[in-house]
Parts: C-alpha cells; sequence; structure tokens
C-alpha cells in the first residue's frame, strides 16, 4: 500500500478508538459526512480493526474502549456477530464451492451415469427427472428473467429515468426523477422489483446478472450497477450491449460527481463511459444505444465539435425514431454551442 | 435531550435548499449526509442513531432561518458541529442513566451449541453460493489463513489480480457487506 493509504489508515484506525484529539477528529467527521470514498475507507479499516478484536491483537485498552464504543451500538454488535462466524467457518470453505449445475452439465452428468451404471433402465428414469427438473429450473428462471424486463420496459414507457440509452427499453422522454409517472407504472415497477429480487437469489448468469444491471440503473443505483454488469461482462467479453449498458452507469455516476463538485472522480467515470463505448463499438459498430451514447458523452463532456459528428453519425443510422427527434434537439445545441 | 420542535415543509425545503439549490441534488445530499451521520453516531456507541440524526437535523433547520445569510462554508461543517454538541448531551444523559451490566465479547473460546454452529456454517455456505463465482473466490480467499503470513498471502492475490493491496481490501470489504446483509438475513439477526 503507498504511503498516503497508510497514513490515511493509521489516522481512521485512532479515530474508531477514540485516540485522537477533538479538532482532529471534528476534520475526519467532517469528510465522513460527504466523502463516501472516505467513509467506504473507514469501514474498510473497522473491519480490520474488528478482526483484530475477535483475535485478541488489540492492547487491552484498546480492547476495553473499543467496546464500549462501536461494539456497543446494536450495528456494532451484529457485525462482530458476523465477524466471528466468518473467521470461525470460512477456513473450512473451499475457495471454488461447487455451482449449481447448469442445464447441460445436468444433462452430460446424466448420460455419464447411463453409461457407467449397470442399471440402465434407472440412469434413463434419472436422466428423464434431472431434465426434466433442469427445463423446469430454467423456464422458472428465465420467467423471473423476462418478467423483471417487461415491468421494467412498462414501467419506464412513458417517461425514462437517465438521460442515456439502456440497451433494450424502448424509448420514453427523459425525466430526472426515479419513480414511474403514474400509480399503474408505480405497481409495475414493484412487480419488476420483485421479479428482480428472485432473480438475485437464483444462480447468476451473464443474462441475469444484465438485467439486474439495466433495473439498478433505472433505480440510480450505478454502484449496483457497475458490479453487476462488470460481473457480466467479465463472463461475457464480447457482448457488446452489456459494454454499453456498463458505459451509461459510467456516464451517469460521473455526472453526479461532477454535479458534486467531485471533478476528478467525475472525470474518471468520463474516462471509463468512453472506454466501454468504444469497446462496444469495436464489437458493434451498429449498436444504436452505444452511438447514441457516445454522442450524448461528447455533449456531457461539452466537446461540440466531437457531439456533432457523432450525432450526425447517429442520425444516419437511425434517422427517423424518437431518439432521432432528441438527437436533432442535442446536435442543435452543439452547434450552436461552436459559434459562440 | 429531544426537542419537541418539528420542521415545517417549508422549513425543511429551506434547509433542503440551503444544502443545494437544485431540488434532485439537495435531496441526494440529504440522503447522503444522513446515511453517513447515522455511521458516525454508530461508531461513538450511540444506541438510537437515526433518532440522534435526525434531532440534528431538527437543530439545524431551526436555527437555519437566523444564520442561512451570514454562514459561510460547506453545511456538513455546521451540521458536525451540532452533531458533535448533541453526542455530548448524549453522553451526560446516559451516564445519568444507570449503566446496563456489560457484556464480554471477549471470551471468545465460549463454544456455541453444535445446532447454532450447523445453523451458522449453513447458512454461510447459502450465502457464499449466491455470490458468482469470482466474488465468491476472492472473499474466500482473502479471509483465509493460509500457512504463510495473512499479509504476504493478501499481496499475493493483488498482485495475481494485477490491483494494489488497498484496491483488494475495498472489493473484499464491498463482497463481505453483501456478504453479511445475506448472513443477517438468513441467521434472522
Amino acid at each position: 500500500m503507498n504511503k498516503e493509504v497508510v497514513e490515511h489508515d493509521t489516522q481512521l484506525r485512532r479515530y474508531l478508538l477514540d485516540e485522537l484529539p477533538a479538532d482532529e477528529q471534528q476534520l475526519i467527521e467532517e469528510r465522513l459526512l460527504i466523502d463516501n470514498d472516505y467513509l467506504e475507507q473507514m469501514l474498510v479499516v473497522e473491519e480490520d480493526l474488528i478482526d483484530d478484536f475477535t483475535t485478541g491483537k488489540l492492547s487491552p485498552q484498546q480492547q476495553a474502549k473499543y467496546q464500549k464504543l462501536f461494539l456497543a451500538s446494536p450495528e456494532g454488535k451484529k457485525k462482530l456477530q458476523i465477524s466471528q462466524i466468518l473467521k470461525k467457518h470460512l477456513n473450512h470453505f473451499p475457495s471454488e464451492i461447487a455451482p449449481q449445475m447448469t442445464l447441460w452439465e445436468r444433462i452430460q452428468n446424466a448420460l455419464h451415469q447411463t453409461i457407467s451404471l449397470p442399471a440402465l433402465k434407472f440412469a434413463t428414469a434419472a436422466m428423464l427427472v434431472l431434465g426434466l427438473s433442469a427445463i423446469s429450473w430454467w423456464a422458472f428462471f428465465q420467467s423471473d428473467l423476462k418478467t423483471g424486463i417487461n415491468a421494467l420496459k412498462s414501467a419506464y414507457g412513458e417517461q425514462r429515468p437517465l438521460e442515456a440509452r439502456i440497451t433494450g427499453l424502448p424509448y420514453a422522454s427523459f425525466s430526472k426523477s426515479t419513480l414511474p409517472h403514474s400509480q399503474t407504472s408505480v405497481t409495475k415497477l414493484k412487480v419488476a422489483d420483485k421479479a428482480f429480487q428472485e432473480l438475485m437469489k437464483e444462480k447468476q448468469t451473464v443474462s441475469s446478472l444484465h438485467g439486474l444491471g439495466k433495473y439498478y440503473l433505472t433505480q440510480k443505483k450505478f454502484d449496483d450497477a457497475i458490479s453487476s454488469l462488470d460481473e457480466a461482462v467479465r463472463n461475457a467479453p464480447n457482448d457488446s450491449s452489456i459494454y454499453t449498458d456498463l458505459a451509461v452507469a459510467f456516464l451517469e455516476r460521473g455526472k453526479l460527481y461532477q454535479a458534486g463538485a467531485q471533478l476528478e472522480k467525475g472525470q474518471i467515470d468520463f474516462d471509463n463511459c468512453l472506454k466501454h463505448l468504444r469497446f462496444a463499438l469495436a464489437q458493434n459498430p451498429l449498436l444504436p444505444e452505444a452511438n447514441y451514447n457516445l454522442a450524448l458523452y461528447y455533449q456531457t463532456t461539452q466537446a461540440w465539435k466531437d457531439a456533432e459528428e457523432n450525432w450526425q453519425k447517429f442520425l444516419n443510422l437511425e434517422p427517423r425514431s424518437k431518439w432521432s427527434e432528441e438527437a436533432r434537439h442535442y446536435l442543435s445545441i452543439a452547434v450552436e454551442a461552436q459559434k459562440k | 435531550m429531544r426537542n419537541t420542535w418539528q420542521p415545517t415543509p417549508e422549513d425543511f425545503s429551506l434547509f433542503l435548499r440551503w444544502l443545494d439549490q437544485d431540488e434532485e441534488k439537495a435531496a441526494q445530499r440529504y440522503e447522503n449526509i444522513r446515511r453517513n451521520l447515522i455511521a458516525i453516531f454508530n461508531r461513538r456507541g450511540c444506541h438510537c442513531s437515526e433518532e440522534l440524526t435526525d434531532e440534528t437535523f431538527n437543530r439545524v433547520t431551526r436555527r437555519l432561518p437566523g444564520m442561512i445569510d451570514t454562514y459561510v462554508g460547506e453545511p456538513a461543517r455546521y451540521i458536525i458541529v451540532v452533531a458533535r454538541n448533541l453526542h455530548l448531551e448524549y453522553v451526560k444523559e446516559m451516564e445519568r442513566q444507570e449503566p446496563l451490566p456489560e457484556h464480554d465479547h471477549t471470551d471468545l473460546s465460549v463454544e456455541t451449541a453444535d445446532e447454532t454452529k450447523e445453523e451458522e456454517y449453513g447458512c454461510l455456505e447459502h450465502c457464499l453460493k449466491q455470490l458468482p463465482p469470482t466474488q465468491r473466490k476472492l472473499v474466500v480467499g482473502y479471509y483465509q489463513e493460509s500457512k504463510r503470513a495473512k499479509i504476504d498471502h493478501r499481496k499475493q492475490m493483488a498482485d495475481e489480480m494485477g490491483i494494489g493491496l488497498n484496491a483488494l481490501r475495498i472489493r473484499a470489504h464491498r463482497i463481505r457487506t453483501t456478504l453479511e446483509e445475506c448472513l443477517k438475513q438468513c441467521l434472522r439477526y
């Protein structure tokens, strides 16, 4: 770890152990209040501290003090219990836990049994049962994904929550609110919510992670969206749609950072957005969502000449749609901006 | 300690505008500060962090009309000063009350019943299976102690992943947070 991180960690550790003078404590708390990355770093230090507490690595004074501080709070008690469970059991787990078998794996497994077992008819019956159960599991799983995506399309059918374009969702005018505009849409969103909650309990595949990512995007939970989509893209490195949606997450989170005067973080997200859009377009240069979002990226970063060029490119690709009406509006802004 | 004064919708709107002129950004900022303030009160051992956070906001909102035109600086600075004063009141209040018998967390050698152990193990297994394979591998590897010193083991993991040690710690922390939420639900904490 670099020197700066070590210094921050030492200071945060002393803060958590109530070993800092009041003025330094106040400065840290001021920063914790508004800087989420710093808060996350504190949580990382806290985990180490709790682990040290459970293994008795703190001095007796520190041990007693920490017990009266965070560990006295209801949340602290829960964290300590969980830490003890992890410490107690995690060593017994292999890092590769056998995942649930896919349909294909179940069929292969059943075929293998058919060949190796002498009682052929039992094996065949077992294969049939396994096959059927796998098919019903798959159908159930697909049903949740389909239900979730359809409900999402429907909930945001008239107003979309993000300026950028999420793949596979139909056109809707842009609204700053996350909430759908009508009660019917709110109900549909609840359906989507439930379906995705169920999906999260199932085995996570590329399509479920991608679906979840889209859902998080509509809820403006960009960190969660990035996590799901990043995981999806690792398992499907040639999928231009996932790259595009990942770029959307970075673009929208970058805008939030910029609005909150966190310019550096915003710039990092914008760079990631551009990188992922380029990946997407390298795989599929004609993907409308990627082309639209690339132009929007340049518009957002006020690179007007590039914005103009890319809106033109998008309009050539998709000249007559509701998206193209928005594109023309943005194009006129980009052209005007260059005249100033 | 808790005042009876409650903000009107107008008071609250003024407070939000103080945080940010843009309504949506102000709402996000409010939620963010609220969540982080609860976390701070928790770290100071408070048993009613949410109530203390709301009381902090009430006090700030109440004083706002008299200072909004003259106050210069980040609102967070003012909020944290009010929160710290409130915490001092809380500590005094707690000292006045009869202390509860302390539970000793340090005795970790106490064996839990086999039934509980099995339940914990089962829940951990269930929750680990909910994680995508790469996350599962990372979290199990990160928290397992190998024969070598833990720090060396983690350094090697970070090197293999091509990231820094702190980036690895943050990744492990995020996955652990997901795991903890699942365990809390499974064990009904």
